[in-house]
């Protein structure tokens, strides 16, 4: 090598016969045509579907990000502590797919990389809060491909929402009757309005909104029947158990809070049997003896509370009526979120 | 004539079922391919192997050539491909460069045109990391455009001037440590 010129490098070989024979012999074959349109289709859609993708998603966490309205503070809370990151996440990924595939088109190396990439993200981003401003995340809540997406993300929001007016901003403990939750808590946090309520969604004296909710609204099937008597006798027997209490230890803290706040969960399940005319069980709830300190008492209300709400949780899967879902995942949310913590404090 | 007709128009007859008229293809590009791949990897066996790979690859795929392009940028680009998955399976060891601390006058232009520095130079330039050798071989050595530089690397033709640049920097800096 070192005797060679740069420009001027030897090089003799019979690399032409070799490669000829290959090919003549059809050890090597030319792919045909179809091959390389299918890749470009391919690759087109695999660019369409991340954008779309990652536009869904990022309209996804913007919808999600606005529950947080008035009464904010509280509900934002809530939010955090079931916020389903893993649609930012995937929103991240799919522009992340998107900029890898965009960069594999001609074009992009022609052009300022980074500036096409962050004209890729900014656009998402826009086209993402543009739907979310101009409502076009209710239209798809309602109808589309991604309608069991946003569904889903709105029952959180809706759960967010119940617990806001069951308890109030203060604390729990605080509810407003029969009225403390109304399907008319919308995803954003604001007022929906009576056209907004269907006899789907109403609940309460929120069905009286709604002109063609006539009782009961709907036959449910037995399965569903069973979770309602399942859900009610479950928060019967903890509000006869925390009443006992009270009655043997005096009317204390938390059971006095929470005694109230079951006997809003089970007006609840009632708004729900009475909607559906399925007949209200007769209360058979037996208390067993209870143990001599307040400490014990609480600890057996902790496991009751984890209890009702994996009750609560493996339910809510099987049930397809909105309102029922709503009502079972604000009150396993409850149990979790507020009844749980109070008896782990006292239980300590 | 095989001989008359372009690049271009030689790869439309191969794919339109004359297969034979690729041989006409490797000799036009053979000896420059292979310089190419042997200033890259500095080996001649692996150069050859590289370049040989590259026209089985550019066989298999010459349907998905546009023939409103170049054959030659196209043809660099596979080389170049094949070239960096061999550089990057042995692991580079060039030395990386610190061009806040160039201080020398020797003059990259001159070097490249005078023959009895080509040894030098070629020395110079395997020592730099492929980053920037390949630019610049292509540049000064294959004589090719930015333009056509961009298209090979896939790169604005922005960043290969400045690629070229600083690789004329830091071949100063290598040249100035050898001498």
């Amino acid at each position: 090598m070192s005797k060679k010129t740069l420009k001027n490098v030897v090089h003799n070989s019979d690399m032409e016969s070799r490669v000829m024979q290959k090919i003549t012999s059809g050890q090597v074959i030319m792919r045909p045509r179809w091959y390389f349109i299918v890749g470009s289709l391919a690759m087109s859609l695999g660019l369409v579907g991340a954008s779309i993708g990652a536009l869904f998603l990022t309209n996804l966490s913007f919808f999600l990000m606005r529950q947080h309205g008035p009464r904010g503070e509280w509900r934002l809370q809530l939010m955090l502590e079931s916020f389903p990151w893993w649609v930012p996440i995937m929103a991240i990924l799919s522009i992340g797919l998107g900029i890898y595939l965009l960069k594999k088109y001609d074009f992009s190396y022609k052009q300022n990389f980074a500036g096409i990439a962050g004209l890729f993200v900014v656009a998402i981003i826009i086209a993402g809060l543009i739907i979310d401003v101009t409502n076009l995340s209710q239209v798809w809540f309602g109808h589309g491909p991604m309608r069991k997406l946003y569904q889903k993300a709105d029952d959180v929001a809706q759960t967010a929402d119940s617990l806001v007016d069951a308890y109030g901003p203060m604390g729990y403990g605080r509810g407003r009757g029969n009225g403390m939750l109304q399907a008319g808590s919308s995803a954003k946090g604001q007022s929906l309005s009576a056209v907004d309520i269907t006899k789907d969604t109403c609940l309460m004296d929120g069905c009286l909104a709604v002109a063609d909710a006539e009782y009961p609204v709907a036959t449910l099937d037995e399965q569903t029947v069973g979770f309602l008597h399942a859900a009610l006798a479950d928060e019967r027997k903890a509000l006869a158990t925390y009443q006992a209490t009270m009655a043997k230890f005096g009317t204390i803290k938390p059971f006095v809070n929470i005694a109230r706040a079951e006997e809003q969960h089970i007006a609840m399940l009632l708004g729900l049997f009475d909607k559906y005319g399925v007949a209200i069980p007769a209360d058979t709830t037996v208390v067993g003896e209870l143990p001599e300190t307040v400490s014990a008492v609480c600890q057996i209300g902790a496991i009751a509370e984890i209890e009702n709400d994996a009750l609560y949780q493996n339910m809510v899967p099987k049930i397809h009526q909105s309102d029922i879902r709503t009502v079972f995942t604000s009150l396993a949310v409850a149990s979790k979120e507020m009844h749980l913590p109070a008896f782990e404090r006292c239980s300590n | 004539m095989p001989q008359n007709l372009t690049d271009e128009q030689l790869v439309a007859l191969v794919c339109d079922a004359d297969k034979h008229r690729y041989a006409e293809l490797i000799r036009r590009y053979e000896k420059k391919l292979f310089r190419y791949a042997l200033h890259l990897l500095g080996d001649e066996h692996m150069a050859e192997d590289v370049v040989q790979e590259s026209f089985i690859k550019a066989y298999t795929n010459l349907r998905s050539f546009d023939t409103k392009r170049q054959f030659s940028s196209w043809m660099y680009r596979i080389v170049h491909n094949q070239a960096i998955t061999v550089v990057s399976s042995r692991k580079n060891h060039t030395i990386q460069l610190d061009a806040a601390t160039l201080d020398t006058t020797l003059d990259v232009e001159a070097a490249f045109i005078h023959q009895e520095s080509l040894d030098q130079v070629r020395s110079c330039i395997a020592a730099l990391p492929v980053l920037y050798k390949e630019p610049l071989i292509l540049f000064y050595l294959e004589e090719k455009s930015y333009e056509e530089i961009s298209d090979i690397l896939r790169l604005p033709v922005g960043t290969v001037g400045k690629r070229i640049q600083r690789a004329k920097n830091l071949m100063r800096k290598v040249c100035q440590k050898k001498l």
